[in-house]
């Protein structure tokens, strides 16, 4: 990966303008993530108990949008079809940057229980830049609490740069996104 | 469900029948049959709807079985209408003169077994599936597992080409307790 395009992984002990800069965002992106209200799968009826007043996600700054445009993470909640992820990587290609994406369930990490299923996917990381691995059939909605704590603390740390991969390593993760999305239609997002 | 049957009998030909319940009747009948019986069933018999349009594939006899449940609100009961067609040809008619609902049923057989329903306009649109390319994948000689490690791969500590015979292995283990 190229990371030493960023002036972040450039010099770490140097301390720049820029950087100091950068740790600012971090912080206040760390405390204020927005969530597509989205659900690709199974996962997704984890999602409402967590935002509700049970768990009550936004005492953390996690709080859903329903629009890719306002949103800063992305959600695979569980088994991803390949019609759902032409979807996703549209929701994904329209979300500003920096977008994180939190990876849900044993699904999108090797197939899980539709490991040989001839619709679903199952690498994601084939397809989209992953930033937290969540696994479990289906998380409770304290992993999900506990994922979004740790997206945080890697955000904060300057870790979280999945966005970044994606840009640079744009062709490769077309390549794979073209190979089973056969009929590619998709308009190109700048970003 | 006794009666039902005698006056299904008078007229028609049966292949088959099972009463599972008082409530619950089998017949199979031979496809040329199967739209006049349903015709039968509709306006004579009260049977209004049509629950479920559903196919079987029995690779060894060569065979798709097609199974058509019917639901009479009047009396409460369950009707089941089997018929098999040729697996090789797989051609077949609509039922959308009758059970208008039969569209999209078709669409989805059509989809996933390759039946053809002559007289179904739309059943060469996708139903769930987009841009499929291969055999349609609930036939059974259909290797999905195979399908799934070459075009979605798996992680290169894995090897699943014999996970099947491992999880058969368990599940036999497991049945002997």
């Amino acid at each position: 990966m190229a990371d030493n395009k960023h002036f972040l992984n450039d010099k770490p002990e140097k301390l720049t303008y820029a950087r100091v800069w950068e740790k600012f965002d971090n912080w206040a992106r760390a405390n204020s993530l927005w969530v597509v209200a989205y659900g690709t799968g199974c996962g997704s009826i984890e999602i409402p108990p967590m935002v509700t007043s049970r768990f009550d996600a936004e005492r953390f700054g996690v709080n859903m949008v329903g629009t890719p445009r306002q949103a800063d993470v992305l959600i695979i909640s569980g088994y991803l079809a390949v019609k759902t992820l032409k979807r996703v990587i549209r929701v994904y290609e329209q979300m500003q940057s920096p977008k994180y994406v939190v990876a849900l369930g044993a699904c999108p990490i090797n197939g899980g229980m539709y490991f040989d299923s001839y619709n679903t996917i199952n690498l994601l990381d084939k397809y989209l830049p992953v930033d937290v691995w969540l696994t479990g059939c289906m998380p409770r909605p304290e992993a999900i609490l506990s994922a979004f704590a740790d997206l945080m603390k890697r955000i904060k740390e300057g870790r979280a740069d999945g966005w970044k991969k994606y840009i640079d390593n744009l062709g490769e993760y077309r390549k794979n996104q073209e190979k089973i999305i056969k009929n590619w239609k998709m308009p190109n997002y700048n970003w | 469900m006794k009666e039902l049957l005698d006056r299904i009998k008078k007229s028609f030909k049966i292949v088959n029948e099972e009463i599972k319940r008082e409530n619950f009747l089998i017949i199979e009948v031979e496809q040329g049959d199967l739209k006049q019986i349903l015709v039968h069933l509709k306006y004579n018999e009260n049977f209004k709807h049509l629950a479920l349009l559903s196919c079987v594939d029995w690779i060894e006899d060569k065979k798709f079985q097609l199974t058509y449940i019917l639901w009479n609100y009047k009396t409460k009961e369950n009707l089941i209408v089997k018929t098999y067609i040729n697996r090789e040809k797989s051609d077949h008619f609509t039922v959308m003169d009758i059970f208008p609902q039969a569209e999209i049923y078709e669409r989805e057989v059509r989809e996933m077994y390759g039946v053809n329903f002559e007289g179904n306009s739309t059943q060469h649109l996708d139903f769930a599936l987009e841009d499929w390319d291969d055999i349609p994948p609930m036939r059974r000689d259909f290797d999905t597992l195979k399908y799934s490690l070459e075009n979605y791969g798996e992680r290169e500590e894995y090897d699943r080409t014999n996970i099947r015979d491992i999880i058969s292995e368990f599940t036999d283990e497991w049945r002997k307790k």
